[in-house]
């Protein structure tokens, strides 16, 4: 009951700093008294009317045993996941060999494709998804699903006591990803050839930097819009200063340093490239003399020992970007609610010291959300990386106005 | 065994119009001929009659029984107006073997299968082509194919047989082969025909009467002789006929007694009796005199005073009968003698002309004014 | 129409009108075909039209408003905004650049093989036909796969390409965006210029090219003035198809262009749908379809009446082949190297790369088997999966798929054939351009938003006044099926189409006046007269079924996987080789059905394409 409690408190203190900074944006959503609020913490507040489906699901309710639910699980006979992630096969496979009697069918598929199947099967009344594993790069799952009451945060309390309050804010987080920038360690055996971000916003790395077109998709989209908003733009401009002594000027229709460094960033013609892996390999590839630097998703970290790479991640000052935070859900209505639970209980890493659905995403390039839970062995410690803040509501009112920017940009 | 009337028919492919006004009779047992160039809307009618095409204007009558009535878009469907049609094409399904060709319509028709081999064995004895009954339609040649066409239609015994210039592909000896059997078909089976084309040879030898098309209008129906001695305007005088007719311009002055004609031919009078109903009842006009090349006789001696004095111009026997060209005041004519006969250019010979023979058409109407009797 | 004096009832008129058209069953089906179309098609279309007039939820940060509300803000962006340019103008320009230079480049190349294949001497005739088609069933990133494999630079990191690593320096502009682009997609889609071209010349009298001959004049004039405009109409229609794929494609412009920053409005349709976008993208497509309809709209007028066609049961036109001479030998030997680099070259890399333990390395020490027959239990490959034969998941998306495309083929080319028919009557008719102008609107559908508005439409059960007109479909094979059906719907009606037209009208009036009703009439003639090109139909859609993927994977439930959707995974969970693996025997697959109904169907892409 205590640990309930101190969740309550922190959400609740979340609530305030986020309506605070909603009136101060002025955004069109605050100005609305009858703004919608996170169901949780509404029903944490017990001043909510649940639904029928909050009700009978008890989606709000998170004591819970894993037995309990595992018992009201077997009833309903089986869950289905969509996920992202291809290895949500293996999760699946670990969760009926623990879990006999309750059947994990996974569905792995691209995240467009997720959110558009998902939504339109949900607004056909199709409950088929009951769990869905995805990232809510922009904050628009927190915004449009969460505070629309098509998906769920369940966050049983025993889990959610070993992550950061900051990370499960508004949403459930599972692991952490990052955009990195790698460089090719053979051919610069002296260490990373560049730390201070605005340093390949100059000639020596014209047309040599490789990432993908931030409009290509959404996850790119709100990477660079991380740096346009928070504290972002004030440690850019102070790393600016840094490097080269100077005072950074900002161009004609830069609103601070994100936006300047963005322009900079694309005026030094990076190379666009139409998936992750081709920036791995192009970097990563050894036996190269001049090799490109490039950004990329840090999962592909993994990939090093496989093909033989020579990938290595750089620590950028003042930062790397915003992170990548890997979510869990339930879908409204779903049919089976507590072997939904069940599973996301046992995606996050579960209660028992069994880490069995936990382990298949805990990679190398994958940070755990957990303080109980080792990353994996190789891994930079995530508090030693420089990573900005993501906060779902400044990405999510600001990523359009970035991506006109970009593509004004050419 | 069936008479068809044609009212009024009218028909427009869009904004063509294709067939003006078309009243045809069809009596019962006829062996109808549609004959006039292409693009006269011969093969049109057909088609309407058939059911293939709908007209927009008018009515068809089919022993009494309406078929058509465009005002009230009644059309009764192909395939209840009893008839039958042989393509230009032959249209043989190219995948069915001659038998399966010939039966599909009477299978269809739902007959027993001993009736549907009876008349399979029956079409294709008449037609002559028995042995070849298991065969596809590529492995015949095209006398063959259209045989089989042929008999494909007759199986069904249809009250109307519709013929789509049948004898179109086929080479001239064939032809002809085929024209007696049509002709006896017709005798034997007593069926209506009806049949297109704009062979007037075909035309003349086979029908018992003959439309003459022009531009969708019909210009005249008659037995073929009729057509041939008696063309209602210069028009069919002209289309019919091999060699073709010649024409001399002449004036003609219409008295209480008769007509009065003046010019290259010589003065030529004719009784009132020989005249139309249509012709001129006074006056002076020109008009134009309508000779068959067999209705001149040629002589190198002046036989009678009426005789016309000529040129030869050139002359080239073609075995059974010569055609001679020669020229009187300036006018040509064809001459057809029969057996041969040689003149030298340029020699002096005197034609004779038997003026009850002779069409007078009136120039300005184009239309007859006088009958050959 | 003159007036006439006929009594006549006005009632029965009616009543007969009536009668003619509920009982002829060729307006009954032209009735439904166009209800069932306007359902299919014209109701989503309008859907994506009000899509892109309606705000929504997202979009409201930006420009205010109130979600769900009647709004001009998508469209003002893309016509009339900053943007307008970046978005609309400068790609729209490159797809037209695309589109021109593809046409005109992939009709040039299929013409002259069409003209060769067809009309001359050339040796190896029956390997070039059959591999001349290989091209439409190699899935085009594979060539673009090949081409960096061949041209790539420094510029871009990894492995150095071929010539690069040969010392050839290749620059830039060669090796990536507009000229690797056109390059590449011309290669891909030379094959529909090749099809109906050479169907085109099958179709003519060679006794027409002799005729010019005899009265003197040379080879080239001949060509020029007798071959060339006969086969006008038949190039023309090439360019149209040509065209409309060439500016509809986005996986190779984004694979060869983004490296220079080269958009297209395909991509960025794509860009935007993948940035969730839709309405954007919507209105991007509706902009595509536009120009498309306009340039099917130009085709219809231009080719109209010139048009002839080939008709079974008439004269079969006498071929003599022209004798290329001394130049045999060379042509021949482009030809081969030809093939070599454009086709048996990207098989052959990508049957190489399934059997490369590591990528990139090439050593026989790297060469295995192991992600075709791997038992799994080298758990540092794959994730510890078994290769692609021993993994069960394989052997259901292998049967999945096999029952999807043959199914899917099956139902599309029926449809297909029965919508070809409409418009081979219909010709020039307002039904005929109608249904012909509707079944085009699919292609331009981008898969994901078609995937999505049928996945909402057949997700409730379908009222009419009250009465369930269609129960809930969803999960079910039968959406699966409509779905693919209606979206391949432009191809299987075009081969449709054609092999109607082939189909002299007198054969099937002879039935009618043999008492043959309409279904008899399609059932015993003209079914069994259009056998080969129902199978070459099957083809044409069998072959794009079987490389669907996005269009599925929405209306997939987790259970049916297919292969496409395999591959998709393997590439996702970072093993290209297993990935390659499918993707070939996805290939053979095709390839060994065309092969089939090559030997035994009489089927003929050729014939299909025709008309």
């Amino acid at each position: 009951m205590l640990q309930h409690k101190r969740w309550f408190a922190g959400t609740m203190a979340a609530v305030m700093a986020l309506s605070l900074t909603a009136c101060g944006g002025g955004g069109s959503d605050a100005a609305d008294p009858g703004a919608a609020v996170d169901p949780n913490q509404e029903a944490a507040s017990g001043q909510a009317e649940l639904t029928p489906w909050e009700q009978s699901s008890g989606i709000f309710n998170t004591d819970e045993t894993d037995d309990e639910l595992y018992e009201l699980a077997k009833a309903e006979g089986k869950v289905t996941l969509y996920s992202i992630s291809s290895r949500c096969t293996k999760v699946a496979e670990a969760f009926n060999a623990k879990y006999p009697g309750v059947v994990c069918e996974p569905f792995d598929i691209s995240t467009n494709e997720l959110l558009e199947k998902v939504t339109r099967e949900y607004d056909a009344g199709q409950h088929v998804a009951d769990v869905v594993h995805i990232k809510d790069q922009d904050g628009s799952l927190y915004n449009e699903y969460i505070l629309e009451k098509k998906f769920y945060n369940y966050q049983p309390a025993a889990i959610m006591d070993h992550i950061d309050a900051k990370l499960r804010e508004t949403q459930t987080p599972l692991y952490i990803e990052l955009t990195q920038l790698f460089y090719n360690s053979e051919a610069n055996p002296d260490g990373p050839p560049v730390t201070n971000i605005w340093e390949i916003t100059q000639p020596e790395w014209k047309g040599r930097l490789m990432m993908q077109n931030p409009l290509d998709n959404i996850s790119w989209g709100s990477w660079i819009t991380g740096f346009c908003v928070g504290d972002a733009p004030a440690q850019l401009e102070a790393a600016y200063k840094e490097l080269t002594g100077e005072d950074l000027v900002l161009s004609d229709g830069c609103e601070n340093a994100g936006y300047e460094f963005l322009k900079r960033l694309h005026d030094n013609s990076p190379i666009f490239t139409s998936s992750s892996d081709e920036i791995a390999e192009s970097v990563g590839t050894k036996g190269q003399a001049n090799p490109p630097i490039g950004f990329c998703a840090s999962s592909k970290l993994r990939k090093n020992k496989d093909n033989d790479w020579c990938l290595a991640p750089i620590n950028l000052t003042p930062t790397t970007g915003i992170p990548a935070i890997n979510t869990v859900y339930v879908v409204e209505g779903c049919e089976h609610p507590n072997a939904a639970k069940l599973l996301i209980r046992f995606m996050m890493g579960g209660t028992d010291g069994d880490t069995s659905g936990y382990d298949p995403f805990n990679t190398l390039g994958g940070w755990p959300v957990r303080d109980d839970i080792e990353p994996a062995e190789g891994s930079t410690p995530y508090s030693e990386i420089n990573v900005s803040d993501f906060n779902p509501t400044d990405i999510y009112d600001n990523i359009n106005p970035v991506r006109d920017f970009w593509t004004l940009l050419g | 065994m069936s008479k068809i009337e044609l009212k009024h028919i009218d028909k427009f492919y869009g904004k063509n119009h294709i067939l003006k006004d078309v009243e045809l009779t069809i009596e019962d047992g006829d062996f109808m001929t549609l004959l006039g160039p292409s693009g006269c809307g011969k093969t049109t009618t057909l088609r309407v009659v058939s059911g293939l095409e709908k007209p927009q204007n008018g009515t068809i009558y089919m022993d009494g029984k309406e078929i058509v009535n465009a005002a009230e878009a009644h059309f009764a469907p192909p395939s209840e107006r009893g008839l039958n049609l042989v393509f230009q094409s032959y249209a043989l399904w190219p995948h069915m073997t001659v038998r399966e060709n010939i039966a599909f319509g009477l299978n269809i028709k739902k007959m027993s299968k001993e009736e549907v081999n009876k008349r399979v064995t029956d079409a294709l004895e008449r037609m002559q082509i028995g042995q070849y009954i298991d065969r596809y339609p590529s492995e015949l040649s095209g006398g063959q194919q259209q045989r089989v066409a042929i008999a494909r239609a007759i199986a069904s015994e249809p009250r109307l047989l519709l013929l789509d210039e049948p004898l179109s592909n086929l080479d001239a000896k064939l032809r002809v082969d085929m024209r007696s059997e049509l002709k006896r078909l017709h005798t034997e089976t007593g069926t209506t025909m009806i049949y297109v084309t704009h062979d007037q040879v075909e035309a003349l030898t086979m029908s018992t009467k003959i439309a003459i098309f022009k531009e969708g209008v019909i210009i005249q129906v008659a037995p073929p002789l009729e057509l041939y001695n008696n063309p209602a305007n210069l028009y069919v005088a002209d289309f019919i006929g091999n060699p073709r007719i010649n024409f001399v311009d002449v004036k003609a002055t219409v008295t209480a007694a008769g007509m009065e004609i003046d010019g290259a031919a010589g003065k030529l009078s004719f009784p009132k009796s020989d005249m139309t109903p249509g012709a001129p009842t006074s006056g002076t006009f020109d008009a134009v005199l309508g000779i068959r090349p067999e209705q001149v006789t040629i002589n190198t001696e002046r036989q009678s005073p009426d005789d016309i004095e000529a040129k030869i111009y050139t002359s080239m026997p073609a075995g059974s009968e010569t055609l001679v060209t020669a020229k009187m005041c300036g006018v040509s004519m064809v001459i057809k003698a029969l057996g041969i006969t040689h003149y030298s250019p340029d020699q002096t010979v005197y034609l004779s002309i038997d003026p009850k023979k002779i069409n007078v058409f009136d120039k300005k109407s184009e239309n007859l004014i006088k009958y050959s009797v | 129409m003159k007036p006439k004096d006929q009594n006549y009832s006005k009632s029965r008129r009616l009543k007969n009108q009536l009668k003619a058209v509920v009982t002829n069953p060729y307006n009954v089906i032209v009735l439904i075909a166009i209800v069932l179309l306007t359902y299919l098609i014209v109701l989503p279309l309008l859907d994506m039209i009000s899509t892109t007039f309606t705000l929504a939820q997202r979009d409201v940060r930006q420009s205010g408003g109130v979600a769900g509300a009647f709004t001009l803000y998508y469209w003002q962006r893309l016509l009339a905004s900053n943007l307008t340019t970046k978005l609309l103008v400068q790609p729209l320009l490159n797809s037209l650049l695309i589109g021109s230079c593809v046409s005109v480049c992939a009709i040039t190349i299929g013409s002259v093989l069409a003209w060769l294949m067809v009309r001359t001497d050339l040796p190896f005739k029956k390997f070039f036909s059959l591999a001349v088609i290989i091209p439409y069933m190699i899935p085009s990133w594979c060539k673009s796969q090949a081409w960096l494999t061949m041209f790539k630079t420094e510029r871009i990191g990894g492995s150095p390409g071929f010539l690069m690593s040969l010392g050839i320096n290749v620059p830039d502009w060669l090796a990536y965006g507009p000229v690797a682009i056109i390059t590449v997609l011309s290669l891909h889609y030379y094959a529909y210029a090749y099809l109906l071209v050479s169907s085109a010349l099958n179709s003519i009298n060679s006794e027409l090219e002799e005729m010019g001959e005899i009265q003197g004049a040379g080879k080239a004039m001949i060509l020029r003035k007798i071959t060339f405009p006969l086969v006008l109409p038949a190039m023309l229609s090439a360019v149209i198809l040509t065209f409309s794929k060439a500016i509809g494609t986005f996986g190779v412009i984004n694979y060869l262009g983004s490296k220079v920053n080269f958009v297209t409005l395909s991509s960025q349709l794509y860009m935007n749908s993948k940035s969730q976008n839709t309405q954007t993208a919507f209105a991007m497509a509706l902009i595509m379809i536009c120009i498309a309809s306009i340039s099917v709209f130009v085709n219809q007028k231009l080719i109209g009446s010139r048009k002839s066609y080939a008709t079974i049961g008439g004269k079969g036109g006498r071929s003599t082949p022209i004798r290329l001479g001394a130049q045999k030998p060379i042509i021949t030997i482009v030809l081969i190297a030809f093939f070599a680099v454009g086709i048996i070259m990207p098989i052959l890399i990508l049957i190489l790369e399934s059997f490369m333990l590591k990528q990139g390395t090439y050593s026989l020490a790297n060469l295995t088997t192991y992600y075709w027959v791997g038992d799994g239990s080298r758990k540092e490959i794959m994730e510890g999966l078994p290769g692609i034969f021993r993994n069960p998941n394989f052997i259901n998306a292998l049967i999945n798929s096999l029952k999807l495309t043959f199914v899917n083929g099956i139902f599309g080319t029926i449809f297909g054939q029965i919508i070809g028919y409409i418009c081979a009557k219909g010709r020039g008719k307002l039904h005929g351009r109608v249904v012909e102008q509707l079944v085009f609107i699919p292609y331009l559908i981008p898969s994901i938003a078609f995937g999505g508005i049928f996945l909402s439409m057949f997700s409730r059960p379908q009222t009419l006044f009250g009465v369930t007109l269609v129960p809930s479909l969803y999960g079910t094979f039968a959406l699966l099926t409509i779905t693919s059906v209606v979206k391949h719907l432009p191809f299987a009606s075009r081969a449709g189409t054609s092999n109607m037209l082939q189909i002299g009208g007198e054969l099937e009036e002879a039935a009618a006046i043999a008492g043959a009703g309409f279904f008899k009439r399609f059932v015993r003639i003209v079914f069994p007269l259009s056998k080969g090109g129902f199978i070459s139909g099957f083809m044409l859609i069998f072959v794009s079924i079987m490389k669907e993927l996005d269009l599925i994977i929405l209306i997939m439930t987790p259970k049916t996987s297919t292969l496409p959707y395999l591959a998709f995974q393997y590439a996702n969970g970072n093993s290209p080789q297993a990935s390659n693996c499918v993707a070939i025997v996805m290939f053979s697959i095709v390839f060994l059905v065309y092969a089939l109904a090559n030997i035994f169907g009489d089927a003929d892409l050729a014939k299909s394409m025709g008309g």
